[in-house]
């Protein structure tokens, strides 16, 4: 966004044009993607995913990293409707809406601060990024002597308690299980060549005292948040990558209750809801 | 388990204050009778309007008179933005290339959920009168001009450079007044003036109208999403709730200007040739 100041000439200068980086189809020959000809440079020869993150941010990333984050969003969307986005999905097909309003209906519920990968993914980004700032400078003002281990402590003491839990996005989960991805990313990570970078090892240290202090380590969005970082992603470019990662599983349970009678999915007795308010009353 | 370590303990039922439903004899399934806020729905039905109903819903109590009027002219003076605007060419473009009716307002209202003086800039502009106002405010909750002069002077300050600011900037240090196209939205300054005069003794509709004339050097002035910030704080509606109050106004507009170019063939709205548009690719530092 240019931060210049508009005039009636600037938006005479606008009017009737399109101008852009990202693109152009030219229509019967070839279609250009920044600097690349989609026929001759990248068709048959790059992944849907080096495609998206092309378009996103204007990188043609390796195979690699293309492969880790493919892989990272089949552990985004599983098929199972008792995950908030996944029974919009379900409701959906139960109101037979088509596909495409299922899904995208499941995608705007997972763009949530609290879970889902998109906005969580530039929260945990946006805390590693400037928490790992904030341990470099604490490392270079303890000096040589530094305690590790209370550093780590201010640092997560520095954050507000939610649910009884430091609230940091990306280290605690919003049911209390250990997160059943790190160990197959730890692993995937390792195998397709990547080392482990600086917000990795900090959030390690992080995970490791939550671990120890409130039986809640890092979750899968703070390990991607921290290896997105690590591939020189930036927080807005992390959520714009990851902004549709729930989808597959939405549609799964749009499917599963397509067929299904109105109300079948999980049908509430009125009862069923407390009700809190005033008191029945004349008009 | 130690209290540190049990975190998300998630309740066994959902509860609302806002409406009861009670079941008929022969099914726990369905409703018998429904009240909104302890009001029977097939009373409201025959007696309130809709912008009563509406309001209480978000308040759970009726307005007064003069509330419902605000409201009213409210959502009459911006139910339509008019076939120019962002969100609802959004829902022109789906509705003449022949998407399914349904998504018309959805996509419309999507779009008008941005940040950049969308639905969202509403909570922003909410809290930022609200801060304003009672910096203005004297003791006995009357607008004090002094008080006035003083928070628009440090205000003014505060931002760098003000003559030459862009609309975007604007945004961020002032919620709800800036620029349309360059020049005060001179439309929506009337239109404001008009749903003020509905509440002459509003300290926020004294704010906003002070505030305003005092931008005017600037070239800044009060948007629709100023209006409705000021509004919806006057009732005390809330500033999260302001976000989708605003949709639900807006929605009419959306909906009617999409739904017309559904019943056009595809052609009806240009399409830019080629040399109309200008690609210029950029290689990023790191290729």
């Amino acid at each position: 966004m240019n931060n210049i100041k508009k005039d009636l000439s600037y938006w005479h200068e606008k009017h009737n044009k399109i101008s852009t980086h990202i693109g152009k189809w030219i229509g019967g020959e070839d279609v250009k993607v920044r600097q690349y000809s989609l026929f001759n440079d990248l068709f048959g020869k790059i992944s849907y995913m080096q495609m998206i993150v092309l378009n996103i941010t204007g990188r043609l990333i390796s195979k690699e990293l293309s492969t880790w984050l493919e892989n990272n969003f089949i552990c985004m969307s599983y098929p199972d409707a008792r995950i908030w986005c996944n029974q919009v999905g379900a409701f959906a097909g139960e109101n037979q809406t088509s596909p495409a309003a299922a899904t995208v209906a499941g995608i705007l519920s997972a763009d949530s601060r609290a879970y889902g990968g998109s906005q969580t993914t530039k929260i945990a980004m946006e805390y590693i990024q400037t928490t790992l700032i904030i341990y470099k400078k604490k490392l270079q003002i303890a000096g040589k002597d530094y305690d590790e281990e209370k550093i780590i402590q201010e640092i997560v003491h520095n954050t507000p308690i939610k649910h009884n839990k430091p609230a940091i996005v990306g280290f605690v989960r919003p049911v209390d299980k250990q997160d059943e991805r790190i160990q197959p990313h730890i692993t995937m990570s390792k195998s397709l060549g990547f080392e482990i970078g600086e917000h990795m090892k900090l959030a390690n240290k992080i995970s490791n005292y939550l671990l120890k202090n409130y039986n809640s380590g890092i979750n899968i969005g703070g390990y991607t948040a921290a290896f997105l970082s690590d591939q020189n992603f930036t927080p807005d470019e992390g959520y714009q990558i990851k902004n549709s990662c729930v989808s597959s599983g939405v549609t799964a349970c749009y499917i599963d209750n397509l067929q299904h009678n109105n109300n079948e999915f999980l049908p509430l007795k009125c009862s069923d809801v407390k009700y809190t308010g005033q008191k029945i009353r004349e008009l | 388990m130690n209290n540190k370590k049990q975190g998300f303990v998630y309740n066994s039922s959902a509860s609302t204050k806002l409406c009861l439903e009670v079941p008929a004899d022969s099914n726990s399934f369905l409703t018998e009778k429904r009240y909104l806020a302890g009001y029977d729905i097939e009373t409201l039905t025959s007696k309130v309007s809709y912008i009563e109903s509406l309001y209480l819903l978000f308040k759970q109590e009726l307005p007064s008179p003069q509330q419902t009027t605000l409201l009213n002219a409210l959502f009459v003076a911006l139910i339509n933005a008019g076939p120019r605007d962002e969100a609802v060419r959004a829902s022109m473009a789906a509705g003449v290339s022949k998407t399914r009716a349904e998504h018309l307002l959805p996509i419309g209202l999507t779009v008008l959920g941005g940040a950049n003086n969308g639905a969202q800039t509403v909570e922003r502009a909410y809290s930022f009168i609200e801060q304003q106002v009672n910096k203005s405010q004297s003791d006995n909750n009357y607008l004090d001009i002094k008080l006035l002069d003083n928070v628009i002077a440090k205000l003014l300050n505060d931002i760098p450079n003000i003559k030459d600011i862009s609309p975007e900037l604007m945004v961020q240090y002032c919620p709800g007044f800036g620029q349309h196209y360059g020049s005060i939205d001179k439309l929506t300054a009337r239109l404001s003036q008009s749903v003020f005069e509905v509440m002459p003794n509003s300290i926020i509709f004294s704010w906003c109208q002070a505030f305003n004339q005092k931008m005017t050097k600037y070239n800044v002035g009060i948007n629709p999403v100023g209006l409705a910030a000021a509004v919806f704080l006057e009732l005390k509606l809330g500033a999260r709730e302001s976000i989708g109050l605003y949709q639900l106004l807006r929605a009419p507009g959306i909906l009617a200007q999409g739904m017309e170019q559904t019943h056009k063939p595809i052609t009806a709205i240009p399409m830019l040739k080629d040399q109309e548009y200008h690609f210029t690719p950029e290689v990023p530092d790191n290729e």
